[in-house]
């Protein structure tokens, strides 16, 4: 290298090293560096675009209000877009492309976002500023941080956990009559034997979940989980359109169990309505949603402090409310029935086995065989 | 300038400023909807790339043709029963002297405020084999084994008497003007010239009634193509898929994004349907005139007297119309128990207001509230008037492509037409308003209330107008004091449809949804997914009891409307 060659090299090198000095207060100012300054900066944000899906709750917007104030001395104005997963991330991605960010809390599945670099890229990095400031202050957020999955940290939390199971009417039929194993239906029993004829549910997308996920890590191949699927089909369940209307179908008495995810069951059941769960004994299928913060947000601080307060206070507010909350949450009943079950194996897709399109093409072989 | 050359340039400037907002409105979703149908089916909207794979997965998915014959089975039945019982109750209602017309119109319109998903629940609840009040009514009474049945709602003949029952009204709201407008001297002239009854049918009634019976036709078959709710409610627990529901799976799967650009090439494939569908309406209706039964001769409708068909005819209408009050009223139920349970005499005990008092209190529900008032008052009336304006174009100024065109949203499922409306105001800052749903329902309800005001003005002969032209009236004057209230009475029920098809709506108010724009469908989807079966049946009747309100109110009008034009009053 010549003289010249390395002056310009180095000066280049400088001016990078300028620049780079020069951006890092903008960047680091995100988020404040200090609770205090997280805090303060919050209250001057004062609004927080929340896109989340459980405003429904009775009373639950007035009760984690009362909390946060509770907590925090001050009430954020919360401004609230219902969305569902995964309507949330299609229609936030398109938004971005067109420069517009109208969330400063997205919910969102963590496997949508996760292995793919140039969504990564929209989220900002809340790990770091949780780990560090929030968790030697909170135990709950420390509890919940503890138990994230590494592929999802540092851009989502999960705060919802979609487990499958069994719902059924106590009315209707007792736990002990009820399957115990997915392994039975492969053996023409569970739901698949002539006594369930007519008298169960599955939903429909997914297409038939929770059986759409029994690939997950090859643990069942494609022909076994047609073979089983064929089976149920021969058994004429009620098939609807989501869990939602699962549940709904199991609490009204109009089937006397289904297949769906557990959630939700809770609430209904302190309704009155005469509903159970059950988990299957050999394997646990679940799907995690988490809470993100998009670049751009315009209440950064205020997200990041909901959040904190989400995974502090919310979780175990929602779980007493709605049912049975994360597994990543050590308090939740979820956590706790899964470590009286220690020889079930938990199965969640991960972002390699969905941008490799295995789960697409499960659901596309399993979608054909649904009336 | 004298009157002549003043009407023409006015005209001409009142042509091209409807034209251009009819095709501004309407234009950009459709090129939206054919650019999105083109992307590769792994692409998010606004990603680049062309492909016609879309395209390639219709013509080759395996259950296509299963999805096809079943749709066609269930439109061919849910047409013919929603026409025919339309039909029937429109002229027993304009046209005989059937007791309580009045009330019955009333009850025609009223079950139009509850949303279809509602119906389709209270329908289930109603007839469930497991569930339904009815079956468990049939079995008690009849002493039946087991815990199910003896009907299924959840079959082909279920969809069908559901979705026709739940179109009659629609159908009866688009044809009763038809028959209302009726000059009776044509019939007469053909009773004198000692015509039988069946003859002067065949032969005057039915040939006059075409261009509206056919609009119906095209019209509620496209619907049928479309209408989800309740295939999706009760066709897919019974395994029966039709072409809406197979498109609404699409852009809903639980994991994943979903196909947007199959969905949107499925709307490109029935907006292209919808076209042919229109061309043979429009060559079959090529020569106006002699569809024009309004002429400038003063007629009074005459009304045909029933005699001791009265009180069948009557019975009849009852029947029909407890069959639109069962879903309503089993939903009524439902919002006065806290857990669901059967109408009995030991429930009665667990019935209170408490879930009204819940409901009504939900600040989300007031929030909500605000929007949907602002929503309710503004796109049916924006609608109906652009519907008029392209209407009045199409039939009056023989510019065919401006209605064509008003019309081609039919074509377009709602979820694909809220996705391109989506995609062209994200850019805007009219995303996320309540304005974004104000232009979706314009866009949705102009293919209604353009076939119910053009099938209304093909009535009107053009003596009329050319007459008030001859004595000098500008074209404004003419539109406001001669052609508008002629064709009032099509004018409200168009606008009291577009008005409880923007009540019933979920797609748009739940696809477009954000925390500004809120409104009472939202507000009501939500409370359905807590779940809070009593807190949704409650807000649902509300709705019931607010569309009462505006109906009666309408009626008012419309009534008012007819005793100045000195037509008899039911």
């Amino acid at each position: 290298m010549k003289i010249d060659d390395r002056k310009h090299f180095f000066a280049g090198v400088l001016c990078f090293g300028i620049l780079l000095l020069a951006a890092m207060p903008a960047l680091a100012q995100v988020f404040g560096k200090t609770y205090e300054e997280i805090l303060d900066r919050a209250k001057k944000e004062g609004e927080l675009r929340l896109w989340w899906e459980v405003p429904g709750e009775r009373g639950l917007g007035e009760q984690f209000e009362a909390a946060f104030k509770k907590r925090f001395g001050f009430t954020p104005r919360v401004s609230l877009t219902p969305v569902t997963n995964p309507d949330s991330i299609l229609r936030f991605l398109t938004e971005v492309k067109v420069g517009r960010v109208d969330a400063d809390l997205l919910y969102a599945g963590a496997s949508d976002i996760a292995g793919r670099p140039e969504r990564l890229a929209l989220f900002e990095d809340i790990d770091t500023p949780l780990v560090k400031i929030f968790s030697p202050k909170f135990k709950g957020v420390e509890g919940v941080l503890k138990n994230v999955a590494a592929w999802k940290r540092p851009y989502s939390v999960d705060v919802t956990t979609l487990a499958s199971g069994i719902v059924y009417n106590t009315k209707r039929t007792s736990a002990d009559q009820l399957p115990r194993t997915y392994a039975e239906f492969a053996e023409g029993k569970g739901f698949a034997d002539p006594k369930w004829k007519g008298n169960f549910a599955i939903n429909t997308i997914g297409p038939a979940s929770p059986l759409a996920d029994m690939a997950i890590h090859g643990y069942w191949d494609i022909e076994k989980q047609k073979k089983v699927l064929q089976m149920l089909l021969a058994n004429k369940p009620l098939i609807k359109r989501s869990s939602g209307d699962v549940r709904m179908a199991v609490a009204l008495g109009e089937v006397a169990a289904a297949t769906a995810n557990i959630g939700g069951t809770e609430g209904l059941r302190k309704e009155g309505y005469p509903i159970q769960t059950k988990l299957f004994e050999d394997v646990m299928i679940v799907g995690s949603i988490g809470l993100t913060i998009p670049k751009g947000a315009k209440s950064p601080n205020l997200a990041l402090l909901y959040l904190a307060f989400i995974l502090e206070d919310g979780l175990p507010l929602v779980e007493r409310i709605n049912g049975e909350g994360t597994f990543v949450d050590p308090r939740s009943q979820l956590a706790k029935t899964l470590k009286a079950m220690p020889t079930a194996k938990i199965l969640e897709w991960t972002p390699e086995e969905i941008v490799a399109g295995q789960r697409d093409k499960v659901r596309k072989a399993l979608q054909a065989l649904m009336p | 300038m004298d009157s002549s050359a003043r009407f023409n340039a006015q005209g001409r400037l009142l042509t091209s400023v409807i034209a251009a907002v009819v095709v501004l409105l309407l234009g950009s979703p459709l090129v939206v909807l054919f650019i999105t149908s083109l992307r590769p089916p792994s692409a998010l909207p606004l990603d680049p790339g062309m492909s016609l794979e879309n395209f390639a997965t219709i013509v080759s998915s395996p259950r296509m043709v299963k999805v096809l014959v079943n749709t066609a089975i269930y439109g061919a039945g849910a047409l013919f029963l929603s026409l025919t019982l339309g039909a029937i109750i429109a002229f027993l209602v304009e046209r005989t002297d059937i007791p309580f017309r009045s009330a019955i119109y009333t009850a025609m319109l009223v079950s139009l405020a509850v949303p279809t998903m509602l119906k389709a629940f209270g329908w289930v609840l109603l007839l469930s084999p497991g569930l339904g009040w009815i079956n468990h009514l049939l079995r008690q009474g009849f002493g039946l084994e087991g815990a199910s049945g003896p009907l299924n709602i959840y079959t082909m003949t279920g969809m069908i008497f559901v979705t026709g029952i739940g179109l009659s009204n629609n159908a009866f709201l688009m044809l009763s003007p038809l028959f209302r407008q009726m000059n009776p001297e044509f019939e007469e002239a053909a009773q004198t010239s000692g015509s039988k009854a069946f003859t002067v049918l065949r032969k005057v009634t039915l040939p006059l009634l075409l261009p509206g019976l056919l609009s119906a036709v095209i019209y509620f078959g496209m619907v049928l193509v479309q209408v989800m709710e309740t295939a999706l409610a009760i066709g897919v627990p019974g395994g029966i898929r039709v072409l809406s529901v197979h498109i609404y799976l699409l852009t809903k799967a639980e994991d994943g994004i979903p196909l947007y650009g199959l969905a949107a090439a499925f709307g490109v494939v029935l907006l292209l349907l919808a076209l042919s569908l229109m061309g043979v309406y429009f060559w079959l209706t090529r020569q106006q005139d002699q569809f024009s039964v309004v002429t400038g001769k003063s007629f009074r409708p005459r009304q045909l007297k029933l005699g001791r068909w009265k009180y069948i005819a009557f019975s009849f209408v009852m029947i029909v119309i407890a069959c639109y009050a069962m879903p309503m009223l089993i939903l009524v139920w439902a919002s006065l128990v806290k857990v669901y349970q059967a109408p009995s005499f030991e429930a009665l005990s667990q019935v209170s207001l408490q879930s009204y008092f819940r409901t009504l209190a939900n600040p989300l529900v007031q929030q909500s509230a605000t929007n949907t008032l602002t929503l309710m008052m503004i796109a049916p009336t924006l609608a109906v008037f652009i519907a008029f304006c392209a209407s009045w174009l199409s039939v009056k100024r023989k510019m065919r492509w401006v209605e064509i065109f008003a019309i081609t949203p039919m074509g377009v499922p709602n979820v694909v037409l809220a996705l391109a409306l989506f995609l062209i105001y994200v850019m805007t800052p009219i995303h996320g308003s309540i304005w974004v749903l104000i232009i979706a329902h314009i866009i949705a309800h102009l293919p209604f209330t353009t076939r119910v005001l053009s099938a209304a003005l093909l009535q009107l002969h053009k003596e009329l107008e050319e007459a008030a032209h001859v004595t000098g009236a500008t074209t404004a004057r003419t539109l406001r004091t001669v052609t508008v209230p002629l064709v009032l009475p099509a004018v409200v029920n168009g606008w009291l449809w577009a008005f409880s098809a923007t009540l019933r709506d979920f797609t748009f108010a739940i696809f477009l949804m954000t925390g500004r724009n809120m409104v009472l469908p939202s507000a009501m989807w939500v409370l359905w997914n807590v779940p809070d079966i009593s807190g949704t049946a409650a807000l649902g009747t509300v709705y019931m009891c607010g569309f009462v309100f505006v109906t009666i109110a309408a009626r008012y009008v419309d009534q008012r409307q007819r005793k100045k034009a000195g037509w008899e009053v039911g």
